[in-house]
């Protein structure tokens, strides 16, 4: 059945959104009956390294997704691989699928093998991304996150020096610290990660295909069965008579 | 992109088969195509480990024969997960899944806290293994039973729908869960009921892994993410299973 899905890229700049677009349609990543769309924020930080920039695009994330919904999407992906907001995301929405990159990745490669490394740009972004692993239930599969010092306007910026950069950490994690499966730790590291798959003999997983393929997944359990977010407890939406009433949709208005 | 999955139920019962195929192949998509087999030989549920042991290699020759035969993916049939590591270290690129796996790994993304609702406490405790080897033993909210063996869950559908109608409203009132998921291959056909009544997504088995399966050979076509070959899932070299003469059927 013919699915819509969003892809969010929750940063102010739309300089690789096209880049992105193309490369989920090159690699075919929906089915032939998904429309996906590719769009950024429109205002606020270039990258989402620091917690600071996160709690700063925060509300116009929830926002455009709040938006996609009202829009008709089945469902959208937070194309970042810290997974911001990715749970206040779906407490906000009342039926549309929110899917983001690390948990797609790590749930697809815990079944790939039994353990996984993650490739990222910066040790900075480790600590995060492991907490995040853990709190997804992978922390027991982590064989290492391997960094290869790059920031995330360099991953396209200079392709030559990403491309060594995660040859070199694949190689680390496969050989020296027993990584069955591989994660792309990152949604600028589109357009590698065949080469090195072909290279090592590891399935390397690119989050931002990943993400795709999870939404697409979770849209049909939903239509199928009905298998949509439990909305008792934690992922109880906030009532939409009291968001009215408040204003808080014009207050905090991009 | 077509595929096939062969729905593997490891044990000496045809019983369920034809409910069950009708069901999966109900579930997937139109180039998909399911069949199902089941064991020969060997006890009729797989409560026991005893009765597991007994089995495995059955199952595993089925594994290997589904690969050898062209399916793109098998589902070993019991939420156990019987031999499912055993089973993707013995094939070469065949994807093996199993419901208790499947249904986590849906769970997980539905809600905080799942419950899983059993037949038998005799079967927890190897389910809880399992639920902590797959890494959800945060997302784990309880198990409840409803004290009704393997055999007899489809023999009075009435009984078995009240007796689980009682554990979920446990389970979700008391324990917390906001997920649950039924925690045998032959809890098919309770889950939509309960979920219509209690308002939490009731994950079912038989759906799920076959749902599973589809969405790991769609990856494995598309991006060639395939179960990974070094370490954990090795395969035995042929030359030595050869040598030994255990390959023969």
């Amino acid at each position: 059945m013919a699915k819509q899905i969003l892809y969010v890229e929750p940063v102010g700049s739309d300089r690789l959104t096209s880049e992105i677009a193309r490369y989920i349609e090159h690699e075919r990543a929906g089915s032939a009956d998904t429309h996906i769309d590719v769009v950024c924020l429109g205002r606020g930080p270039r990258n989402l390294e620091y917690r600071y920039y996160q709690a700063a695009a925060q509300v116009d994330a929830l926002h455009r997704l709040k938006r996609a919904e009202r829009e008709g999407y089945d469902a959208a992906v937070i194309g970042c691989y810290y997974d911001p907001w990715l749970e206040d995301a779906r407490e906000l929405v009342r039926s549309m699928v929110v899917v983001a990159p690390a948990e797609a990745s790590m749930h697809v490669a815990a079944t790939l093998g039994r353990s996984f490394s993650v490739l990222v740009g910066r040790e900075k972004w480790v600590p995060q991304m492991y907490d995040h692993a853990v709190h997804c239930g992978f922390g027991a599969q982590i064989a290492s996150f391997e960094t290869i010092g790059a920031r995330p306007a360099d991953l396209q910026g200079n392709r030559q020096a990403t491309e060594k950069g995660l040859m070199a950490a694949a190689k680390r994690a496969v050989k020296e610290k027993g990584a069955e499966v591989l994660i792309l730790g990152g949604t600028l590291k589109f357009g590698f990660y065949r080469q090195l798959q072909d290279a090592l003999g590891v399935p390397v997983i690119d989050s931002v295909l990943a993400s795709i393929r999870h939404a697409e997944f979770l849209v049909d359990l939903q239509r199928s069965h009905g298998w949509a977010v439990s909305r008792i407890c934690g992922l109880e939406s906030p009532p939409s008579d009291e968001i009215s009433r408040w204003g808080l949709e014009e207050q905090y208005a991009t | 992109m077509a595929s096939r999955i062969l729905w593997i139920t490891p044990v000496g019962t045809d019983k369920y088969d034809q409910a069950r195929l009708e069901i999966l192949r109900g579930a997937v998509s139109e180039d998909t195509r399911v069949d199902l087999v089941s064991l020969k030989r060997g006890p009729h549920h797989l409560e026991y480990r005893y009765y597991q042991a007994l089995v495995m290699m059955d199952l595993l020759r089925l594994i290997r024969k589904a690969e050898r035969d062209g399916y793109d993916a098998a589902v070993i049939g019991c939420f156990y997960d019987t031999g499912l590591h055993t089973a993707r270290e013995v094939t070469q690129s065949l994807v093996v899944t199993a419901p208790g796996e499947a249904t986590m790994h849906i769970a997980s993304v539905l809600g905080h806290k799942f419950s899983i609702i059993v037949g038998r406490k005799k079967w927890i405790p190897q389910l809880r293994d399992n639920v902590l080897a797959y890494g959800f033993a945060s997302k784990l909210a309880s198990f409840r039973s409803v004290e009704i063996g393997a055999e007899a869950l489809q023999e009075d559908p009435a009984e078995t729908m009240n007796r689980l109608r009682e554990a979920a409203k446990q389970a979700v009132h008391t324990d917390g869960a906001e997920v649950l998921i039924l925690g045998c291959s032959r809890l098919y056909g309770f889950g939509r009921d309960l979920q219509d009544e209690l308002a939490v997504p009731v994950i079912d088995p038989v759906l799920a892994s076959v749902k599973h399966a589809e969405f790991l050979v769609a990856l494995k076509q598309r991006f060639g993410w395939g179960h990974s070959k070094i370490c954990s899932y090795e395969a035995p070299p042929q030359s030595e299973l050869r040598s030994w003469g255990i390959e023969e059927d």
